[in-house]
């Protein structure tokens, strides 16, 4: 898999495909299909103006992808509220973006939500725009891009986060392949196909802070909250049916051992995942 | 697609609002480049065990309005399990116990009728409660997530007349405070939710006046004003 992780500064242009090879373990069935074609085409011919327009209609590239971003964050106007009618330090990633002293980094996102499956578009992966303070290389803020270069979510980060070292700001994210060999020594897997994604359970890995998942064998793993899992292909659990609501979800939640959790796969499908005992590589 | 229609009503509340001179809701003006803000300003608590994201999201909604209570007296109160589990009705009497709404009760995103109008009037009850400066416990991602809905924004568009939800503030106990979410992504995320009876009576009356004036990002989708 390719994930294509690049730092640029505003106004440099290099065509990078944002995936490639990407994996999931559940996918969408047709039935949505008419839907996200007509949500599809409502967005390619949206105006300039339109709730529903960005520059580069389901990007391609990273730059087009910040691109988006960039429109969609201007036309909010953010810069132009008080302080303190924003949430905590948006006002530093306004004054950032108009005064064009942030970087970004894009990388791509699978989406194993039952969000890849929506009522109105797939989502297959979310692009994630990570924005940096150019000065002290403080991670600002990150944005969460649908394939259509729509918002998705946007998040910025408090003060004590942005008061740690800068390198291990932008270490929380690593280069998957990269982020691949740190797992390898730390779980004594030889982990491949590494790839970031957002699920939905008691493995929550929200589109904003994704999990590194990989393949090893025939079995799929997630790497969550420094515990490694390895994702059970059975049985699989269906919304409405299994879980949903609190309700359904409670007696579900009391039958997982103690080292199990819910994730979703995509669609409207989970499973459940157990902690690896492991010992670290030498 | 619920969302659109609480925006909606949120919309047409604060020009109406401003239009009379009388009240105004938010901060900004909607007619304005930067749109109209309402931003609740619940403090923020991270969860403390992977499972009490329920028992943060009260700790919040409670110390908005003055009152300090642990994560932990909270999760005892409303039976929370090891593993995390509670039904939403004992989550509305956690609301009830610790926050000032005495009438909170679970608001579910669903049940008989037009689905695009049952979720129009639960959106609409959103932002009518957000209005009346009442958060709302939300519960997301096929009910085994929590949070507080803490505001969110809006602006008119002067090319078309209508009023365009921009985003959703949803402060996330395991993320952070205030996650900027659009409309309509928000609007798949949650299912259900904790909300106050009288901070929401007027919603299904703004939104039969407003709805059909009223759109949002990152959805087609337009309200029936029909109330359920």
């Amino acid at each position: 898999m390719r994930l294509a992780t690049l730092i640029l500064g505003l106004g440099l242009a290099i065509n990078v495909p944002l995936r490639a090879a990407p994996w999931v373990l559940a996918d969408c069935g047709a039935e949505g299909q008419t839907a996200w074609q007509v949500f599809e085409q409502s967005v390619r011919t949206a105006k300039p103006g339109s709730h529903l327009y960005v520059p580069k209609a389901y990007p391609q590239t990273d730059p087009a992808a910040i691109m988006d971003f960039l429109y969609q964050y201007r036309s909010l106007h953010r810069d132009q509220l008080e302080t303190a009618h924003l949430p905590v330090n948006e006002s530093l990633l306004a004054q950032g973006i108009a005064n064009s002293t942030v970087t970004y980094q894009v990388l791509r996102v699978e989406n194993w939500s039952p969000l890849r499956c929506g009522r109105e578009q797939r989502r297959n992966y979310f692009i994630l725009i990570r924005v940096f303070d150019v000065a002290s290389g403080a991670e600002i803020a990150r944005a969460a891009l649908a394939p259509s270069g729509l918002y998705a979510s946007y998040v910025t980060f408090r003060d004590a986060e942005m008061a740690e070292p800068a390198a291990a700001q932008r270490d929380r994210i690593m280069d998957p392949a990269q982020a691949m060999q740190v797992a390898d020594a730390q779980f004594n897997v030889k982990g491949q196909s590494p790839e970031y994604v957002a699920t939905w359970g008691t493995i929550y890995c929200p589109m904003t802070s994704p999990c590194l998942a990989f393949k090893q064998a025939n079995d799929a793993y997630i790497v969550y909250k420094s515990a490694l899992y390895k994702v059970n292909s059975g049985p699989l659990l269906a919304v409405g049916k299994d879980l949903g609501t609190p309700e359904i979800n409670k007696a579900l939640l009391e039958s997982l051992a103690a080292n199990e959790r819910l994730v979703s796969l995509g669609g409207p499908i989970y499973t459940t995942a157990r902690e690896v005992a492991h010992t670290p590589a030498h | 697609m619920l969302k659109v229609g609480t925006l909606t009503v949120v919309c047409a509340t604060v020009l109406v609002a401003a239009k009379s001179c009388t009240v105004q809701f938010g901060s900004g003006d909607p007619s304005s480049p930067g749109g109209s803000t309402v931003l609740l300003g619940v403090p923020y608590f991270q969860q403390e065990t992977e499972m009490y994201c329920v028992p943060a999201a009260i700790q919040m909604w409670a110390a908005y309005n003055g009152n300090y209570v642990s994560q932990t007296d909270i999760a005892n109160y409303i039976g929370c399990t090891p593993n995390g589990g509670t039904l939403l009705e004992n989550v509305a009497k956690g609301v009830m116990r610790y926050t000032n709404a005495k009438d909170a009760y679970p608001d579910y995103d669903g049940g008989i009728g037009d689905p695009s109008v049952v979720q129009a009037n639960f959106t609409s009850r959103q932002v009518t409660s957000l209005l009346a400066r009442t958060p709302v416990l939300s519960v997301v991602n096929n009910g085994l997530h929590a949070g507080i809905l803490d505001g969110g924004v809006w602006h008119t568009d002067d090319s078309t007349g209508l009023y365009v939800w921009d985003l959703v503030y949803f402060s996330d106990p395991q993320v952070g405070p205030d996650t900027r979410v659009d409309p309509g992504t928000w609007m798949e995320e949650i299912q259900s939710q904790i909300i106050s009876r009288s901070a929401t009576v007027s919603a299904p009356s703004e939104l039969a006046t407003y709805g059909p004036n009223i759109v949002a990002r990152g959805t087609a989708f337009r309200f029936k004003p029909q109330q359920n």
